[in-house]
Order: C-alpha cells, then structure tokens, then sequence
C-alpha cells in the first residue's frame, strides 16, 4: 500500500496538469497515526490494552504470549515472527506481543490478508483476471477504458494490470483505510475512489491527452472523479456490479446485502413467514400486501438511497426515484431522504450508516469470524422488522450480537479485565460516567442454561471489544489486536472438565482448518519453499487445488469449506509428500547458517536412535513447523523419530537389496533454486539419496507437515 | 490406510477411538467407524439456480392464439408436446429440444406441478426446495440420505451446488470434475496415472507416515479437553479413514469427459458411487433469474438443464446402473404468469419438481395449477387438482409434502425426522 504524493511525482503531476481537472489525487497525509511509532524498538510508543483476563482461570489455559505471537503472525500476515518479536515478547509479555503486532499490522502482506478476509464478503475478486472488470464498464461513459490498447497495443500486461486494479477498487479501499488507520467508517464515507496508475488512465475521460502512468503505476491512490459522489463501497462500481439490480429488483438485492454487510441485520430472516399464494397479492404487493411488506417496508427505503446508479454501477445524477404510490419514499432508519440530497443520496445515507452502533457491531463480527474461523454462537430468538428497527435506534435491544456499545460499555466487570475506557486511545476514554450496558437481545428459553452462560460470556467480552473499536475511533489495527488477545483467539485447552462446563467453555479455542491462502503462506513460511510445479507457477493451494481444498473463486464457489473430508485429506498428504520432496533437499543444500529445517545437521550425518543430534533435529522440525517447544525426551519426539528410523531402515534395507534406487524420484532432485529457479552450482545440486538420509528426513517432514497442528490453526 | 487397519492399529496401541461428542449427538449416533461401500439408490439433485420457469418446462401453458394478450408463452397451446400421461413444453427451434429427456424417460418420470414454495426469497425458495422449509435449520434431503445410507462413507454427499447447508449431518464434499482426483487417489505418487514409484522409493514408508500420523491424532485428542478443538481433531482423523477410497474413484472415472460443467460433475459423482463410496450429489445450474429478456436468456439453459438429466440417465445406463440412479430436480420457485415491462418474468412462489428413480413411479403427473399458472388443491388420495383454494376443497401442496414422501421413500429414520421436522402430514406421492 502507497498514499501517493502528488508533489513527490513530478511526471504524474505533469500527467495531473495536463488532465486538467479530470481528476483529483489526494496529497500527502502524514497525520501521526495510533500505531505508527510503536515497534519493538520502542514499545513506550504502543498504545497499551486493557487485555483480558482469564474468565476462567484455573480451568482455561491459554496460548502463552509466544505462543499467541506465532500464530497471530501466521494469521495476520502468513510469516512467522522474527527473532526480535519472539525475543521481546518473551520478555515482555503481552507488551511485547502489542508492540509486535503494531510492527506485523505494518506488513503489506497484512492487509493482503485484510483484501482476503474482506472479499470473503464482498467477493468482487470475481472480477480478477482477463478483462473481466473493464467488461463490465461502458466505454460510452468511460472513453479512456481501453487506454492500453492505444498507448501498448501488444501489452496483455497493461491490460491486465488495468483490469485488475478496476476490480480490486473496493478492497484496496478497505486496505487504504485500514493502513492509514482513518476511521473505518471512512470505507462507506470516503468521497473518493482508489486507483492504480493504471486504471486512473481509464477512469479519465479525456482519450486525446498524452498518457502516462507515472512512476509506481501499480500503488494505488486516492482519486476524486469529478462529479461522482463518492460513497466509498458504497459507490463501487464492482461492489454494485457484483450485487446487481434490474427494472424489477429496483435495488432490493443492494438494500439487502448493505443490512447484512453494515449492519448485521439478515431481512431475509423476516421472510421466513410463508407467502400464501393464493391470495390476491393486489396492485402493488410490496406496498400493501403484508406478506411482502414484512420484508419491503425495511427494504425499499434503502433500495431507493441507490436510484442513481444503474444495474453497471454507473452514476445517473438524475436524483430520479418512483413516486410513493409504487414505492415507500427513500430514506433510512426512519429519517427520510431529503429533497436537497437526492443527487447525492449514498453519501448522505453513508454517514448515518457509518454512525450506527450497528456498523461496529457488524464489523466485530466480521473480523472476529474472519480471524478464528469462528461462527459467534447466536441463541436470540429471530429477528422481526420491529426488532430490526429498534436495533437500528437502540441495538442493545435486538438480536444478534446486538449491544449499543456505542453508548456505553462494558465498564467494570472484574472478569473480563478493565472494562474502563483507554485514555490513551481517545474518544470516550475512562472520565466520561459510563451508562450501564444495555441488556442482551431476548434469548430462545428452551437453550440449556450452560449454553446461555457461554453465550453471556462471549457477548460480554465481543462487546468489549467493540466499545474499544468505537473508543479508538473506529482503528481497525486496534479492533485486530483487542480479537487476538481475547480468550477465543488464545485457548488452547481446558483442565478436566464436566459435561455442564465442556457446554459453557464449548466457544473457546479456535480449532480451524486453514484455508487454502493460509495453508499456502504457512508452507513457505515454515519451510522456506512454495508448493507449485515450478518458480513462474502460481502455488497449487491458490490454483488448481483451491476449491479442492475448501476454498472460493469468488465466483460459482463463495463458501469456504471449513471440515475437511477425505479429498481434503488426501490433498493435505500429497502437499506434505511433495513439499518434503521439495524442501528437504533444498534446505540441505544450503549452508548451514541459512538453513531454516535442518540448521544443525548435515544431510551425510547417520541417522541413530541414539544420536542426540538427530534427537534435536527432530526437535527443531517440531518447534519450526508445528510451533512446539519439546524436550528431547518428550514422546512427541519420540514418535517422529520412529517414522525417522523405521523409513530409515526400510530404505537402506532396500537400498542393499536393490530394490530401492539410488536416485530421488524425478521431483525431487535438485538442479535448479527452488525459488528463483536459477541454476545451481554443482556443488548444491542433489539428485543421489545414496544413504537413505534425505528421503528418512522427507518421512519426518512430511509426517510433521500433514499433522493436526500443522493444518489447523 | 484404511479403516479397519487402523481400528486394529489403534487396538493394538491400547487407544480407544471415540466418535463425535455429546455436543453433537445426532452426528455421533449416525457415525460408525465400521463401513462398506454403498450400493443403494444413487440420488442426484439438480439444481436451477435462480427460480425455474415450470410454465416452459413440464407445466406449459402457452397462448391460445397468436394475439393473446400478456400470453403465458411464446408457443401455441396446441403445440403442447406429450409424452405419455406427461405435457411439456416445445422449446428449441422446432418444439423437440426437450424431446429427448421426456421422450426417453416419461415411463420413469413423475411429475409434481403446483407446489406452493410459500415463498419469493431465493434463499428461503432454494432451502425450501431442497429441505422442505423455507426457514434455515434444516439440511438438504441430499444430506439426510447421506447421513442416513452413508455416515462413514469418504463422499456420503458431493456438493457442487444447490443447497448444501448440511447442519452438520454429514459433510459436503466438493470433488471437482476433472482429473486432478488421480494426484488425489495416490497422493504418494508423483505420477499418479503411470508408474508406481512413491516420493520415498520404497512402497511401506507413506504407511509408516500414515499410522503414526493417526496415533499423533489420538495422542493430542486424549489431552484436549475443549470441546471445539477435540471436534476439530476429530474431523481430521475421520477425514483422513477415507482418503484412500479416492483410489476407487478414481478408477472408476471414465476416460473421456464431457466438456459441459454439469455432465463432468455428474460423471465424477456416478463414479463415487460405482465405488461404493457416494450416496448422494449436489449438482446446480445458473441463469434462471430472468427478470429480463426471459425467453431468450432462460429457455436455453432449461434446455441444458434438462439435458443434463437425460446426459445423467445416459451415463447410468453405460456404467449399468441405471436401475439404482434416482434424479431429483427442482428450483428456488416459479416465475411470474406473462412478461414484465422489460420482457421479463419475476419471483412466484408456485413451482414444479420433476424426479425418477427407484421406488418413483412413471408416468405420472401431480398437482396442477390454473391457465395462469395460479394455486389448485388436490385431492389428498388421488392427488389430482380439484380447484382454486377460492371455491374448491383439497390439500395444498406444499414443499413439506414432497419432501414428507423423498424421506419416506429413502428410508430417513424417525431420529432425523424429529430432530428437523416438516409441517403437514403425509400424502401417497410414490404410491403406485
């Protein structure tokens, strides 16, 4: 991500001059930002949680603070934390895993993971690839669309990278957003638009000026087009196009998803009623017929906030909508659209949105599910338009998660830690009195009490979070940090316990079976390999075995396979065969010191049951791949040294007899760099396994890469 | 591995596998660890996404003339094709597209017209359609069966579409449609379709990684106490008893595959089961959501939908199981009677199934709907329409009802019956 600054590119600014005002790019801001001084070089500059107890100390464990660094950096950003991290968080405890967090949330590949989470909703990736975004715009509107074609005709590079950066609009804003640490809010109030060099060319309107893309035409930027009302997502022309409209859905679909996308509120749950079709639906159902007002009456006021942009996204500005005899009057949370907005109605209905307690709400639950792969237990009774309604004006009322904690606050309840405000975050901060919380949304009374508990429980403390998201005005690093160091993100076991507590403990501890992206950074982060056919290849997990694992195109498939089942499993032990092949004799190759599997061991070195060098390579796999800390003597060590010695000694038993040959198999043998695909001195290559040492080695590894704790995070 | 090696490997390391916990009843008391492959009924359930058009398909209606005003159709009604007791619509150039599906398969064929989905709501039609309830809680009847025939089978349900929201009955599995199930079958093997050759070089080592990776399972199970991760270990380990049944159906796969999405995936489910490993799939098509230029955009994909159905009989019938192959088709719900301003057609809650299979009977038409394609009741023993609810008596028929019938006829137990009940009562939709 890169905020470009318009005085610090001079032949952009020429471009920008010769356009005129076409369009207006964002100058630098450098406004100090919560996170940007803190580091594990100076941890006094960290804003400093609250954190959270044990609320069930003595019978919950919990990740350690190391522990919870490594995974926190495998999820947030698909690496494993550095040294410094681990050393300063072994030190310092929960401040040391802050001040690492600061430095990860700073990672590009930290608000990768962000577009990812964010497009498990939004699924505008869709549209990656080919020319599959620009086909959705029209040249009519946008003349310049097809700019490459003029300035690079025989470059299929510059029009993917112009599609591409059309079609990542959306989630780049929510990534610009979240690396600027602006309120988040700001991704549904944002009067601008993001752009590459290369899709602002194409959002230009003028064909006839000279072109340029500037220098780093692949960062994006803010861009102002000139008489678009920006509404952030909102006005997206991919979002609107991946949530369509037509002449008779007059923007329901659009009202639907922005209930459930900005404010946790599923209309379709109001539906459930039947509708009786024998009735006489009348002249305008939708209007008049209970069956479908039910629905309607919270629908079409928003569906209507979207009249001007049509089923391509594209803005009209005729402020147009049908009259209130067909369709209820534009207009939200009972405010009605007023005359004077109607040309810019998303940006007015954006503020409202953004200011809703529900907004937040929605957004702790996104993230929160996104980063434990975690559903929020919900036991509230179904929620019913009026439900819906007082939610918006008073969410502690209403279902789902539902707590204003705009408005108040957990404040004081010893369980769960402080619950008093940050005064180093700002916003409502510890002085203010706090209102007492609002009360849980109405429950279903047949739920078994201890069910109940933990429902109370997890309530308490999401709401905690939220009223720290809203306090530190809506920081999404801060709202990322509060999930990791909350008691879901960390338990990892339980002492012995009774049916009643195994119920009320049944939220904790994420057991989630990585996806194919996450699997995928873990390989090259823990072995130092990827798993594709070769260097220019895309990895297999994000290619061809992606819906295989689980995973989604965005586009036939948008639900993620969160259990695996038997082709899951297979796939699971082909990676880790081929990735041992892989890995085993590239790290060997290398010298010792830039070895990340096999730092203390040499590939020549005889493998014993005795040995305690081999003992303590055993132990460095367990600690690299699996995040272990064992003793040598542990029976974790001891059963992947039998895997070690048994494949050992079948093979150089075979090895003897002829049967087992001397070469590696075709895939495994080493000519060329793994990573760079350059060829390799002789002096690093391996095609020969005249010991049975390498592929005894491959047999640990890749009992170690197909383990539970190696797939599961 | 598979699954009696490692019920004796674990007995001989003193280890007791112990099946999903007391949170998930249901699922623990349908899951055994014991199995054998499947050779029942194979039930296929298509999918149209988006809300079919019944009044183009198997309940036409067409237009009395050529002026008619806001006709149902662009036919005549007296181009009305039939194959036996059975009307359906002439689609295609020269009325015949659907020829080959009805004509072929009428004697097998019963036909479900008027069925209130009681709803508008793609969501709610969809799972309505495919549970029986429009309201969530409820998984497929693809599922149920699954759960019920195969709860320890590697794929009970493969999943490519449609509703597949199983409540944890059993698992979905997307198997994709192509090839790439070979490197799966032999996961050791570099070249899973030549040589034998295993990364390793030596044929025992992948099952030395195997077993003890399943003792290591076991080995971590017995120390965790949190519910949600022993779930989550214990998904693993049942996951991976049946990842060498792949090898079954991956020689089962044919040659030569379709290039069409639909019949690909329709080859790969049918030899899942020819490999005793499959009870049921899930197949879905898009593209019904006409709200727009209907006829031109929907009926082509009707016409490949319904040929999918036939491709699937077809395919039964060279594979010589068509006497064990069951197709199921439905969609969200119905379209509105005549076009709207931008010759389009929206949401109607009155749709149609089609299905045949063992135990269906042919030949056979129930329910039926008005010349606008409105509400009749039936008679709950002939099940024939008797009218308009206004001024008739008889049962409405519902989607609760078919699916009443479905569970009946596949033998879902009482356990799951009460555990995600239907409203109504039963009605003799597979009596002969």
């Amino acid at each position: 991500m890169s905020h470009w600054c318009i005085n610090g590119n001079l032949k952009a600014g020429v471009v920008l001059l010769l356009l005129g005002s076409a369009l207006i790019v964002s100058g630098c801001k450098e406004d100090p930002t919560l996170f940007g001084g803190c580091s594990t070089q100076d941890m006094n500059a960290c804003p400093r949680s609250e954190g959270f107890e044990n609320p069930y100390e003595g019978q919950l464990e919990l990740l350690t603070w190391t522990e919870t660094l490594r995974k926190a950096s495998l999820e947030l950003t698909g690496k494993l934390p550095s040294e410094r991290q681990i050393q300063i968080t072994a030190e310092n405890g929960q401040m040391g895993l802050e001040a690492s967090l600061a430095e990860m949330m700073r990672d590009q590949r930290f608000y990768e993971r962000t577009i990812e989470l964010y497009n498990d909703h939004f699924l505008t990736d869709k549209y990656l690839g080919r020319e599959n975004a620009i086909e959705l715009l029209d040249e009519d509107l946008w003349p310049n669309l097809r700019w490459f074609e003029r300035k690079y005709p025989d470059d299929d590079a510059k029009a993917l990278a112009t599609n591409d950066s059309l079609a990542r609009e959306p989630l780049e804003l929510i990534a610009h957003v979240v690396a600027t640490e602006r309120p988040f809010t700001e991704i549904l109030t944002a009067n601008y638009t993001m752009a590459t060099g290369y899709s602002q060319l194409s959002l230009v309107g003028l064909p006839d000026i000279p072109l340029g893309i500037g220098e780093n035409p692949d960062s994006f930027r803010e861009v102002e087009i000139p008489g678009i009302p920006h509404a952030g997502i909102l006005t997206s022309a991919m979002f609107l196009n991946r949530f369509p409209t037509s002449d008779t859905n007059i923007n329901r679909h659009r009202s639907r998803m922005t209930y459930w996308f900005f404010l946790d509120i599923d209309i379709n749950q109001f539906g459930s009623r039947p509708v009786d079709a024998s009735n006489d639906f009348g002249e305008n159902p939708t209007l008049n017929n209970p069956d479908c007002t039910v629905c309607h009456t919270t629908m079409d006021p928003v569906a209507g906030l979207y009249m001007n942009w049509n089923e391509s996204g594209e803005y009209s500005g005729s402020g147009e909508w049908f009259g209130p005899d067909y369709i209820l009057h534009p207009g939200f949370n009972g405010e009605a659209l007023p005359d004077g907005n109607r040309k810019n109605a998303l940006q007015w209905f954006a503020q409202r949105l953004a200011q809703n307690p529900r907004f937040a709400q929605a957004t702790v639950k996104t993230v929160f599910q996104g980063l434990t792969g975690q559903k929020i237990l919900d036991i509230s009774v179904p929620l019913t338009p009026d439900m819906a309604q007082d939610a918006l004006q008073d969410p502690g009322g209403a279902g789902g998660m539902g707590g204003d904690l705009g408005a108040g606050g957990m404040g004081g309840d010893p369980g769960l830690g402080g619950m008093g405000g940050d005064p180093g975050l700002g916003g409502m901060g510890g002085s203010e009195p706090m209102p007492p919380p609002p009360p849980l949304p109405d429950i279903d009374p047949d739920v078994d009490p201890a069910i109940e508990r933990a429902y109370t429980m997890q309530q308490q403390i999401l709401r905690t979070i939220q009223r720290r998201f809203i306090d530190s005005n809506y920081n999404f690093k801060l709202l990322v940090r509060e999930i990791v160091l909350s008691p879901y993100f960390r338990a990892k076991n339980a002492s012995p316990l009774t049916s009643e507590m195994e119920k009320e403990l049944s939220t904790f501890g994420t057991s989630r079976l990585l996806t194919p992206e996450h699997l995928s950074r873990k390989i090259e982060a823990t072995t130092g390999v990827r798993w594709r056919s070769r260097p220019d290849r895309t990895d297999y997990l994000l290619d061809q075995y992606r819906i295989f694992y689980g995973g989604i195109d965005s586009d036939l498939v948008t639900q993620r396979v969160t259990e695996p089942n038997g082709v899951m499993a297979s796939l699971a032990q082909r990676m880790a065969y081929e990735v041992a092949c892989s890995a085993v004799p590239y790290d060997f190759s290398k010298p010792a010191n830039q070895r990340v599997l096999f730092p203390n061991i040499d590939r020549n070195t005889p493998l014993s049951d005795a040995s305690d060098q081999v003992r303590d390579a055993v132990r460095h796999l367990h600690d690299r791949l699996l995040g272990e800390g064992l003793a040598g003597t542990d029976e974790e060590v001891a059963a992947t040294m039998v895997v070690l010695m048994e494949a050992y000694s079948l093979g150089r038993q075979g090895l003897a007899e002829g049967s087992v040959p001397e070469e590696l198999a075709d895939p495994c043998r080493l000519f060329n760099d793994r990573m760079t695909g350059e060829s390799l001195p002789d002096g690093r290559r391996i095609n020969r396994d005249t010991e049975y040492t390498l592929r005894a080695w491959m047999a640990a590894v890749s009992y170690l890469l197909s383990d539970y704790r190696y797939l599961y995070e | 591995m598979d699954r009696r090696d490692f019920i004796r490997m674990a007995s001989w390391a003193g280890l007791t596998c112990v099946l999903p916990s007391a949170l998930d009843p249901l699922r623990s008391s349908a899951q055994s660890i014991t199995g054998s492959a499947y050779t029942g009924t194979y039930w296929i359930f298509m999918h149209a996404g988006g809300g079919w058009d019944p009044t183009h398909l198997c309940d036409p209606k067409g237009r009395a003339t050529e002026n008619e005003n806001n006709p149902m159709g662009r036919f005549l009604k007296s181009d009305i094709r039939t194959a036996g007791n059975i009307e359906y619509a002439p689609l295609g150039d020269d009325g015949t597209a659907l020829d080959a599906f009805f004509q072929e398969h009428y004697t097998r064929l019963t036909v479900i017209n008027g069925m209130d989905t009681t709803t508008n709501g793609h969501d709610q039609g969809t799972r309505g359609t495919w549970s029986g309830r429009t309201a969530e809680g409820h998984p497929p009847i693809g599922a149920l069966i699954a759960a019920t025939h195969g709860p320890n089978l590697p794929m009970p349900l493969i999943g490519y579409g449609g509703y597949l929201d199983t409540q944890g009955v059993t698992n979905a599995v997307p198997l994709g449609d192509g090839g790439l199930l070979h490197n799966l079958a032999h996961p050791s093997r570099p070249d899973p379709t030549g040589s034998e050759e295993n990364y390793f070089g030596h044929p025992d080592v992948p099952s030395i990684i195997q077993r003890e990776q399943q003792l290591r399972l076991l080995r971590l199970q017995g120390k965790q106490r949190l519910p949600r991760i022993w779930d989550g270990q214990n998904e693993l380990m049942l996951a991976r008893l049946g990842q060498d049944d792949l090898k079954r159906v991956s020689d089962s796969l044919p040659e030569n595959f379709s290039n069409d999405r639909l019949q690909r995936q329709i080859q790969v489910a049918l030899a899942a089961y020819q490999a005793g490993l499959s009870v049921s799939v899930s197949v879905s098509s898009g593209g019904f959501d006409t709200h727009g230029n209907h006829d031109n955009n929907h009926l082509p994909n009707l016409i490949d939908f319904v040929n999918g159905a036939n491709f699937a009989m077809q395919e039964a019938e060279r594979m010589g199981i068509a006497d064990k192959v069951a197709v199921v088709m439905g969609s969200d719900f119905g379209r509105t009677p005549g076009s709207n301003s931008g010759n389009g057609k929206d949401h109607w809650p009155i749709s149609s199934m089609m299905m045949m299979g063992p135990g269906i009977p042919g030949n056979r038409v129930i329910g039926g709907t008005d010349d606008r394609h409105g509400l009749q009741l039936i008679d709950p023993v002939t099940l024939q329409p008797t009218g308009s609810p206004d001024n008739a008596q008889g049962t409405r028929l519902s989607i609760a009802h078919v699916h009443r019938a479905l569970r009946n006829l596949a033998g879902v137990p009482n356990e799951y019956k009460a555990a995600f009940p239907l409203a109504g009562e039963d009605l003799p939709l597979f009596d002969a």
